[in-house]
């Protein structure tokens, strides 16, 4: 596989980043990235990994369109109430760029469907709204060895960390909890947390700068200002603490 | 009384209504007590916040959703003595950093 000349001239800008070039660029082309959520988180996140020549995005998510999403779920828009919101990213992203594969997801995320639905994928984006979901992946990844970029907002604030168990602590070590199902979200907020996202998957895909390994980073809207907690294991974890115990 | 650096994140956000505070807490609590403690300040909405539930694999559980001094509580490295671990002068507590995202399914 190589890269076409038109390949060539759509990413050239980032080629030129140190240590990027044609050989990082073959990289993210022939990449597969599994999107857990269509909504304000992966819209952001979707769109730069989509005009950033990542090959094929795997992007599931079964819920319709709703008016009151569209603060934030730039993906979307007015024209498309009630479509499912996979199928809506599908058509916008690959307007936005021909060239990659943009699979859509309509099923429901549980414990039957989670295998087939993920696959085989080289990153996992956790672009969810809720925490029993996020540990079903957070098991899919910890056991096929996956790492997952997990990231959640709320009104001005979000936080992201960078997960690869045994290397890091797994989702569960970090956060075990459940929000309110319906929570105050500025839709800028899933833009900045949305594109952290995807700076972390392009930089994990090119093997350009480091991750947030270890490393919950935390974004307080109302102050502006970021802040950082060290993230550890928790050692009998019951996801991934037999991880440990081998190593 | 110990003095207590507190700021809260999210959720909590609601029922504290500011993002932080120092709070004067009796001298010889410990975590569990100063959770006790808070959510006597802050009433139910803010007390439902403390603690994470939920269901892993059908196991219930419960775990204090807590930063103590940029660490969490449940770091058996950092607190061995878990939530019983004694509260002292100028410790820091963050609340709340468990956050929603973009999608519902």
């Amino acid at each position: 596989m190589n890269l076409n000349e038109q390949e060539k001239e759509r990413y050239c800008r980032q080629m030129l980043m140190p240590g990027w070039g044609e050989e990082a660029q073959l990289r993210i082309k022939q990449s597969r990235i599994f999107i857990a959520g269509a909504g304000g988180l992966g819209s952001p996140l979707s769109i730069y990994l989509a005009v950033a020549g990542v090959g094929t995005l795997r992007i599931c998510d079964c819920g319709e369109l709703e008016l009151s999403n569209l603060n934030r779920q730039i993906l979307h828009d007015d024209s498309r109430i009630g479509w499912n919101k996979a199928l809506s990213a599908k058509l916008t992203l690959e307007r936005l760029n021909p060239d990659i594969t943009v699979e859509a997801l309509e099923e429901k995320i549980t414990p039957e469907t989670v295998d087939g639905l993920i696959g085989t994928v080289d990153l996992i984006v956790d672009c969810l709204d809720n925490f029993p979901t996020r540990h079903i992946i957070n098991g899919y990844a910890v056991r096929n060895g996956i790492p997952i970029i997990h990231a959640g907002v709320y009104g001005m604030q979000g936080q992201i960390t960078f997960i690869k168990a045994p290397e890091t602590p797994c989702l569960w070590c970090i956060s075990a909890g459940t929000p309110p199902a319906v929570f105050p979200i500025v839709g800028a907020t899933a833009g900045v947390i949305g594109c952290l996202e995807a700076l972390e998957a392009l930089k994990y895909l090119s093997g350009v700068g480091t991750n947030l390994l270890n490393r919950l980073l935390i974004w307080d809207g109302q102050r502006i200002e970021f802040m950082e907690l060290p993230q550890k294991k928790i050692t009998d974890c019951p996801v991934c603490g037999h991880l440990n115990k081998k190593g | 009384m110990a003095k207590i650096s507190c700021k809260y994140f999210v959720n909590v956000l609601g029922a504290t209504k500011k993002d932080g505070e120092i709070v004067d807490a009796p001298d010889g609590i410990n975590v569990e007590q100063f959770l006790d403690f808070m959510s006597d300040k802050y009433g139910t909405e803010f007390a439902k916040h403390v603690y994470a539930t939920g269901t892993l694999s059908g196991e219930p559980f419960k775990t204090p959703n807590i930063y103590l001094n940029k660490r969490r509580i449940q770091w058996v490295q950092d607190f061995p003595e878990g939530v019983k671990t004694k509260v002292k002068d100028g410790d820091e507590f963050w609340f709340g950093l468990i956050v929603g995202g973009g999608a519902g399914i």
